[in-house]
């Protein structure tokens, strides 16, 4: 595998930080860039001049991750080449959340093939029920195929994301991609790091994504109140108080945490990137910075078990907004925890998102939506 | 500027503004003033938040002892209320003149009222049980204990204890279909049995001593009807006739009384050979022909669709049964008539008597085969039989392995009678 690493800013333009240029084209070229960049297509021309031959996969982002630095309105670039390992890319439009389990189960059911061992998702990140996203992958690959990804975001903003495949990026896209061959080791791993506090409510009114009340009580109130002058801040200040689910899943009580991806004044609702059923138990989340960064730490030594001895060649990271608004200054640190994790020489590539996709544990396949994760991919050659 | 970190800058580098510093410099101060900043807003919301939950835990606090203060008082009051309900109960259990004793799930007795206690002659509570167990070994006690803790009940109609004749029933104390404990009611029926036996006695002696008078009465009319002279007399050949058949009813009454006392008592011999059921059948219905043809109704016997197998029965008792079984259905039918049948059924041979009467009542049926007990609508003519003919049917065919029962009836309809009998030999079953 080779990589080859830039990043582009209004002030610098395009950089390289690699030590040697790529000499063959790469397979695929992420490009993960902030909204207004993609939206204007100016980089999208360039990098398509400098890999002409290449997949490229664009994405919109709430932070763009390279190397161990986080900048926001810049672009960045990984351009892979696998040496023994075959890709394929699809893609699929959604309008609603209602379309989001079919969207999965054709995605995957496209990339079903000899020899897929992993697939990415790269989905937008304001129009998708991420719980049942997941669900349609799972119901449609086999149980030896594992999923990871993530919803783009749009800064703080939540307006609009934009995914594209060999274009600039548009809105309703869901981009995936699937790995094929034995060369290939992936690992992954995924660990939030917030500390529930409080009275736990029962949710009482839902409908899918869509939260209305809380105790009986409507949840928007709620937040409102623990937010204070913030409020004026929703939906993106939600994200500084996610709420942990206690839920019934498969006849076991399973904790997911949800963060929210739009308020609507008009109903008093809340909109959540995953899940919210009527009856689960809810805790609101408090952040403790010690603990986003242990989390961070800890994805990345999750995310290296399955390579053995050996390092990743490559790491993508997706980590959830919230976490940026709740570290701010400090916000590499939790990338400088995940490169001291993972070894000092990976590459690091990634964005922060409006949701994390991956399995709960190393040894799992079947994959669920996380919210205020570090989420990391690894990939290495043998 | 952050205030912190403008007094922090007045203390160490004196009164310098941020515009006079280099730009480096400029935008350092700048990154941590923005520090200091976030560091604050946050501080702030993580303590707004804590106080805002902590408010939220006092009033919880306060909800859960209100809460807590009128569950505590309901509790008070449903303990009160469960008091007066077990008083009441206990007052009402110890005063009552059937005995009664509780046992828990594992069969160990919890409650003995006065009257269980002084029928049993035992002032012991936990081991009543066991002294009703030892006084009747015959009667299984205890397994009749299990069996309610299992959810059957069970009765032993009738058992002698001294001077008292008790009825004891078994049956579960349930909840929601949960069985929790068992319960045993002992009747004190010893009046009630001592009023049957005198009344048993007295038409037993009566019986006998009128069948002589009554047997006398017969051949002196049956005679009178043999002569000339009397035949010469139509009016007094009538008021003859008259004398002989009552005295023939009243024989036949009298005859069911005795029948009765024999059965009750065991005294009835039994002649059990192998016989043709529907030989017997066939020769009955051609006998009793004439009462059907006398008000003008069907007699028929449907000729079986196979051979029917032999039984062991005594053929005498046998055509009591069918006799009294076609008599009551030709009594009870106005229009119509009465259909006969056997059927052969695998280990069982059953006889079927079918009219097209004025059928019984649901809660006449109940009665039905009960000593003295005839309806009101079923056997209503006081002309009409002592009311014992379905009792006594009903014994002879238990004592000889049978079964007699009503198989079906629809007022205005009609009604059907079985009588069924194994094939396979059964010894004469003891009087109940």
């Amino acid at each position: 595998m080779k990589i080859e690493q830039k990043f582009w800013t209004k002030e610098t333009g395009w950089s390289d930080i690699s030590k040697e240029k790529l000499s063959v084209s790469p397979q695929w070229v992420m490009l993960f860039g902030g909204r207004q960049l993609l939206e204007e297509g100016e980089r999208f021309k360039e990098v398509r001049a400098m890999y002409p031959e290449s997949k490229i996969l664009s994405c919109s982002t709430a932070g763009e991750i390279l190397a161990t630095r986080v900048r926001d309105n810049s672009v960045a670039l990984a351009a892979v080449h696998f040496d023994k390992t075959t890709l394929r890319f699809v893609q699929t439009d959604i309008n609603a959340y209602e379309e989001s389990f079919d969207a999965g189960a054709r995605l995957a059911g496209e990339l079903l093939g000899d020899g897929l061992v992993h697939v990415m998702v790269f989905s937008d990140g304001l129009r998708v029920n991420g719980t049942q996203l997941v669900k349609g992958f799972n119901a449609t690959l086999p149980p030896n195929v594992s999923v990871t990804g993530g919803l783009v975001g749009d800064g703080a903003d939540f307006k609009k994301t934009l995914v594209g495949l060999d274009e600039s990026g548009k809105e309703g896209k869901i981009v995936a991609v699937g790995f094929y061959g034995t060369a290939l080791k992936v690992g992954y791993g995924s660990l939030g790091g917030w500390d529930p506090f409080g009275l736990e409510r029962i949710i009482t009114k839902s409908k899918n994504n869509v939260l209305y009340e809380l105790d009986g009580q409507p949840a928007l109130t709620l937040y409102k109140e623990y937010l204070g002058d913030r409020a004026k801040d929703l939906p993106s200040s939600g994200l500084l108080f996610p709420l942990r689910l206690r839920i019934e899943n498969n006849g076991k009580e399973v904790e997911v945490v949800r963060t929210i991806l739009a308020v609507s004044e008009a109903d008093q609702s809340m909109t959540f990137a995953g899940d919210m059923p009527e009856g689960a138990h809810a805790a609101l989340m408090k952040a403790n910075f010690e603990r986003l960064i242990d989390g961070a730490s800890g994805a990345g030594s999750m995310s290296i078990e399955p390579l053995g001895s050996s390092p990743a060649e490559l790491a993508i990271l997706i980590s959830c907004v919230g976490r940026k608004l709740v570290l701010k200054e400090r916000i590499e640190e939790e990338i400088e925890a995940v490169q001291a994790e993972i070894g000092e020489q990976v590459p690091i590539v990634g964005f922060y998102s409006y949701g994390e996709l991956c399995p709960v544990a190393a040894t799992e396949k079947q994959c669920e939506l996380h919210n205020q994760t570090m989420t990391i991919t690894t990939f290495r050659e043998e | 500027m952050n205030r912190i970190l403008e007094r922090q800058l007045k203390r160490f580098i004196g009164e310098a503004t941020l515009d006079s510093m280099p730009l480096p410099w400029q935008e350092l101060l700048t990154a941590i003033s923005d520090t200091y900043t976030h560091s604050d807003d946050d501080r702030s919301l993580i303590l707004r938040s804590i106080d805002i939950a902590s408010k939220e835990f006092v009033e919880l606090n306060k909800k859960l002892k209100s809460e807590n203060e009128i569950i505590e008082q309901k509790v008070q009051d449903r303990t009160q209320e469960l008091d007066y309900e077990r008083t009441k109960l206990n007052e009402i259990a110890e005063h009552m003149a059937t005995g009664a004793i509780l046992l828990d799930s594992k069969g160990v007795v919890t409650f003995a009222n006065t009257a269980a206690k002084k029928m049993l002659k035992t002032s012991d509570e936990p081991t009543i049980v066991r002294t009703l167990d030892e006084r009747f070994p015959a009667f299984a006690i205890m397994e009749r204990v299990k069996q309610s803790l299992d959810g059957h009940s069970s009765l032993i109609p009738e058992v002698e204890m001294d001077e008292l004749i008790l009825s004891v029933s078994f049956g579960s104390l349930t909840n929601e279909s949960r069985v929790f404990g068992a319960l045993i009611w002992l009747n004190d029926i010893t009046a009630q049995k001592m009023l049957e036996r005198a009344k048993d006695q007295f038409l037993a002696i009566a019986s006998h001593e009128m069948r002589t008078p009554l047997a006398i009465i017969r051949g002196s009319a049956e005679l009178l009807l043999g002569n000339e002279h009397v035949h010469a007399d139509p009016e007094f050949k009538e008021r003859v006739e008259v004398v002989e058949k009552n005295a023939v009813r009243l024989l036949d009454i009298v005859n069911d009384f005795l029948d009765v006392q024999n059965i009750d008592q065991g005294n009835i011999p039994l002649k059990i050979q192998p016989v043709d059921v529907s030989k017997i059948l066939e020769e009955t219905c051609n006998d009793l022909a004439h009462l059907a043809q006398e008000k003008n109704l069907f007699l028929k016997l449907t000729p079986p669709a196979s051979p029917i197998s032999t039984i062991h029965v005594d053929p005498y008792r046998l055509q009591q049964i069918f006799i009294n079984l076609i008599s009551n259905a030709v009594h009870n039918t106005q229009k119509g008539g009465i259909t006969a049948s056997v059927v052969d059924e695998g280990g069982f041979v059953r006889v079927l008597i079918e009219d097209t009467g004025i059928g019984i009542s649901t809660k006449d049926q109940t009665r039905l085969f009960k000593k003295f007990e005839t309806s009101n609508t079923f056997l209503h003519s006081r002309e009409y039989g002592s009311g014992l003919g379905l009792y006594i049917s009903n014994l002879l065919a238990q004592r000889m392995g049978g079964e007699l029962k009503l198989e079906k009836s629809e007022m205005g309809v009609g009604s059907t009678f079985g009588v069924s009998f194994p094939l396979t030999p059964v010894a004469p079953a003891a009087s109940a």
